[in-house]
């Protein structure tokens, strides 16, 4: 009985080290292909996994923006820091909210898609039929996908900066009373550039871990429909743990 | 004595404590179709994703065209592999991709080849297997016949030395089976490629290959031409050739 | 041209579009950048940041481009709109609008133009924050915190245990007056003395306002003192212009040679004290603040006084206020200086210069007597009884020599 609990955690722990080692493994594979990316394919990608997801990333984030501001400005305003209200929430925004929600919302929207397609492809033996196409299924399939979203996540937080300022601009002004001018001057004095450049390479790393988890889950698909269904909810789960602890290591390094 | 194109000496694979193949011995030779029979599960897939790199053997050799590929790696095995054709049981078509462009994978990752070229290519390779205007329609809007057909034409594209069929007839009604064997016959007999069959329906073998081996419980039960097997007193054989390939169609289902 | 491109290449433009405008925005460098620059030196910046805004007389015109240390004061790097001039004598001082808010350096405008411009490149010497402005501001704080007091006394005259406490002080005021009564027919008898008797209340005035020198310049005066206190000393001047007038009259009066030297020293004196007044606002800043505004009826006549009183140490003290009685209003700058129970007082009083005594007996009722206008010599005579540390009633004779001695009663509070 204990025997069998021991052999099942000792188990479940070598499981782990294993997919560890698998998707450094991949991640690896992917660097190391990096040069063989096919342009048009990564246009494809960046559109489809990009452009695409900017509508709902951006809706995410205005209301981000604005429940930000709705919970800080009345609050400031009350002491007397009417003026600060800009500068906070562009803040919070450039540096954590932006990176970390457009991040989770692309890898619902996106790890989802890519471990679902890649699934599909690998249950329906399209991988195999890759490999013996001589067609490298990680700089084929990954790599693609890796490089769209590393380079379009930059482009998403930059949209989504403006677009969640905004939000918190109408709520400060016309919900708690601060006028425009102290707002975007509250802005412009107490956030740096560095704010939203720091959150641009932060969500790139949340990127490329969504393209990993995503990529990754998809090609170790268990065979079956059912299959993929499992690696879609699993590739999620685990992108967003992955995307908040990477976050506070980046957000340490970056930021302090 | 024909020329071996492939050479399988000894070999073991096992998955955990489940051996597939054990001591499992095989000679393909050039030019010839070859069609592996056996019940479910007696190792006949494992036997294509050995010989295409696919999987790796636990212990023992495999030579393909003169050189020993069991401990290839990625890249090498992708040399060997631009040799070589693969029909999947589900046909595997690309469905982020059309059906021309399926056939046109190959050429245009490997190949320096121009537009026209291409095109024309697959125009012929379609109308090989009977299906010349396809190139623009979506794997999804084929059927599984038609499928089938598209990829045996992918897998002449890049004109192999090889060709896998694996299970080229599964889930097809029997005017369709009888169709693609005779299409593996008539390519075979038309481009001169060596074949591998890998099937369970002995009709087909019977149409498509020139020699059929037996495989049972990972081993090597019975290797001989068409009539050979047909008229064999091997008691492996005469049970499966007798309808228990019946009750395996069955389970499958 | 695939639709894919053009997705694409849309969201790519339109970020980039957007980063430069960001970018700008936060004006992490500027498309054309246009000003000059000033160094400004301070002891301490108390927390302004680089991109702070400057402002002249309240309106932006730079911004904080850099700050430097060295090892002896902080240089400001401030660039300021090119199409704004500071004309010299400006004084940079560091304030904010809050207490959260943002720090900026805050250009005053000189009291006087004319003296050029401050040239670009060149390096100024900023005031701290604090010092006078911060004075200023909250004295002016504690004049509306006054209106509104003095708004409210009525609910005090209407409160039931004050008005017991009121019938009280009166009573004992009533005894207290019958006392005055005797004082004053002294004092007036003093005033209609000889003029011999001028002359040694001169010459004691003489006595005082040396004393009071020594004491001024003993007043630790650093830290600055801004263009306010200025504006003060020059009143001041004119007090002693004014002062000097009424030497000149008493001169007339004095005619022994004894008064004339006597005067004369006064004067000195006196253009010395101006002098140590300025370090004295100077320490002012540090100084306890109290005022006091009180109403008192003589009859259907009311009389409102309101002032402030600074404590540049312990013993002394300066008030500044004024009276309305009627429609004419008169001011008090009366310097002060405690001996124990026994005070003396000089400045301006109603107006005119004059010297004054104080007595306290005990803790509660004090007494005092000021002599001014030496034209046409004036003496009060007043009596204060505290109720409560903030809350007192007084009693006030003016013009005891003359014949309109009128006789106020009232009520005073501090703050």
């Amino acid at each position: 009985m204990l025997n069998e609990f021991f052999a099942s955690v000792g188990k479940r722990i070598l499981e782990f080290c294993a997919a560890a080692g698998r998707m450094t493994n991949l991640t690896v594979d992917t660097i190391k292909h990096l040069p063989e990316a096919n342009p048009k394919e990564v246009l494809r990608q960046m559109a489809l996994l990009g452009a695409d997801s900017l509508p709902i990333v951006l809706m995410t984030i205005l209301c981000t923006g604005m429940v930000i501001s709705v919970q800080t400005a009345k609050e400031f305003v009350r002491f007397g820091a009417a003026s600060s209200v800009g500068g906070i929430v562009a803040i919070a925004m450039g540096r954590e909210l932006v990176p970390v929600l457009s991040s989770v919302v692309v890898a619902g929207r996106i790890g989802a898609a890519i471990a679902a397609e890649i699934g599909t492809m690998k249950v329906t033996e399209q991988i195999d039929a890759l490999r013996v196409m001589a067609a490298n299924p990680v700089s084929y399939l990954v790599v693609p996908r890796f490089i769209a979203i590393v380079l379009m996540m930059p482009l998403l937080v930059i949209f989504s900066n403006v677009v969640g300022n905004i939000g918190g601009w109408v709520v400060a002004h016309y919900y708690a009373g601060v006028s425009s001018f102290s707002y975007t001057n509250s802005i412009k004095v107490l956030a740096e550039m560095y704010d939203i450049v720091g959150g641009m390479i932060k969500s790139s790393f949340f990127g490329a871990i969504i393209a990993i988890v995503g990529c990754y889950k998809g090609l170790n698909a268990p065979n079956g429909a059912e299959g993929v269904g499992l690696a879609t909810t699993a590739s999620v789960v685990l992108s967003i743990i992955l995307i908040f602890i990477t976050n506070y290591f980046l957000s340490i390094v970056l930021y302090v | 004595m024909r020329e071996s194109l492939i050479k399988i000496r000894q070999l073991k694979v096992a998955f955990g404590e489940k051996k597939i193949l054990d001591n499992f011995e095989l000679d393909v030779y050039k030019g010839e179709t070859l069609a592996v029979i056996g019940p479910s599960g007696a190792g006949k897939s494992t036997i294509i994703k050995l010989l295409t790199g696919l999987l790796k053997p636990n212990a023992g050799t495999i030579e393909i065209m003169g050189s020993e590929v069991q401990d290839y790696s990625e890249e090498q095995w992708d040399e060997v592999r631009k040799q070589m054709g693969v029909v999947f049981q589900y046909s595997a078509l690309f469905d982020f991709l059309s059906v021309g462009e399926n056939v046109a994978f190959g050429l245009r990752r490997h190949f320096q080849l121009s537009e026209e070229a291409i095109q024309a290519r697959v125009k012929e390779l379609l109308g090989l297997v009977g299906m010349p205007d396809v190139a623009q329609m979506q794997p999804a809007e084929l059927s599984g016949g038609m499928k089938k057909r598209v990829g045996l034409a992918r897998a002449l594209a890049m004109q192999p030395k090889v060709v896998f069929y694996d299970e080229p007839t599964s889930g097809l009604d029997p005017v369709m089976t009888m169709n693609i064997s005779r299409l593996i016959r008539k390519t075979q007999e038309q481009v001169g490629v060596t074949s591998i069959l890998v099937t369970h329906d002995m009709e087909s073998a019977y149409v498509a290959a020139d020699r059929i081996a037996m495989l049972y419980q990972g081993k090597l039960a019975a290797i001989g031409t068409v009539e050979e097997i047909k008229h064999s007193n091997n008691p492996v054989v005469r049970a499966f050739v007798e309808g228990i390939e019946y009750k395996e169609e069955r389970n499958e289902q | 041209m695939s639709s894919n491109e053009v997705k694409v290449g849309a969201v790519t433009l339109g970020g980039a579009a957007l980063l430069a405008g960001m970018i700008s925005f936060m004006g992490a460098f500027s498309f054309g950048s246009s000003g000059y620059k000033l160094h400004i030196e301070y002891p301490q910046v108390s927390g302004l940041l680089q991109g702070n805004v400057v402002r002249y007389a309240g309106v932006q015109v730079g911004t904080v481009k850099k700050i430097n240390i060295a090892p002896d004061k902080i240089i400001v790097e401030a660039e300021i709109d090119e199409n704004i001039k500071i004309p010299k004598g400006a004084s940079f001082s560091i304030a904010a609008d809050g207490m959260m808010s943002e720090k900026f350096v805050s250009i005053a405008p000189p009291a006087k133009l004319g003296q050029g411009y401050i040239a670009a490149n060149s390096t100024v010497s900023g005031t701290p924050g604090g010092g006078m402005d911060e004075f200023f501001n909250s004295s002016g704080e504690l004049m509306g915190k006054l209106e509104k007091i003095a708004e409210s006394f009525e609910l005090i005259f209407g409160d039931k245990d004050v008005q017991l406490a009121m019938r009280e002080g009166i009573k004992n005021l009533g005894e207290i007056s019958k006392n005055m009564n005797t004082f004053t027919k002294v004092m007036a008898d003093t005033a209609q003395a000889s003029q011999k008797d001028i002359a040694t209340i001169v010459h004691q005035m003489s006595l005082l306002s040396q004393h009071m020198e020594s004491i001024m310049a003993g007043v630790d005066a650093n830290g600055a003192t801004g263009r306010n206190v200025a504006a003060i000393a020059e009143n001041m001047a004119a007090t002693s212009k004014r002062m000097e007038n009424i030497v000149a009259a008493l001169e007339a009066v004095a005619k022994d040679k004894e008064t004339a030297e006597a005067l004369k020293g006064t004067i000195i004196n006196l253009k010395q004290t101006t002098a140590h007044a300025n370090k004295i606002l100077g320490a002012v800043a540090k100084a306890e603040i109290t005022a006091d505004a009180g109403t008192a009826a003589k009859g259907g006549d009311w009389r409102s006084n309101m002032g402030v009183t600074l404590k540049p140490t312990d013993t002394s003290y300066v008030y500044m206020g004024g009276y309305d009685i009627g429609d004419k209003n008169k001011f008090d700058f009366i310097y002060g200086q405690k001996f124990g129970q026994a005070g003396a007082s000089l400045g301006s009083m109603q107006g005119d210069f004059g010297v004054g005594l104080s007595y306290d007996f005990g803790k509660r009722f004090s007494l005092y007597s000021q002599a001014y206008d030496f034209d046409d010599l004036k003496v009060r005579l007043g009596g204060e009884y505290k109720l409560t540390k903030t809350v007192s009633l007084y009693g006030e004779s003016m013009d005891l020599r003359g014949d309109k001695r009128d006789t106020y009663m009232g009520m005073r509070a501090r703050f």
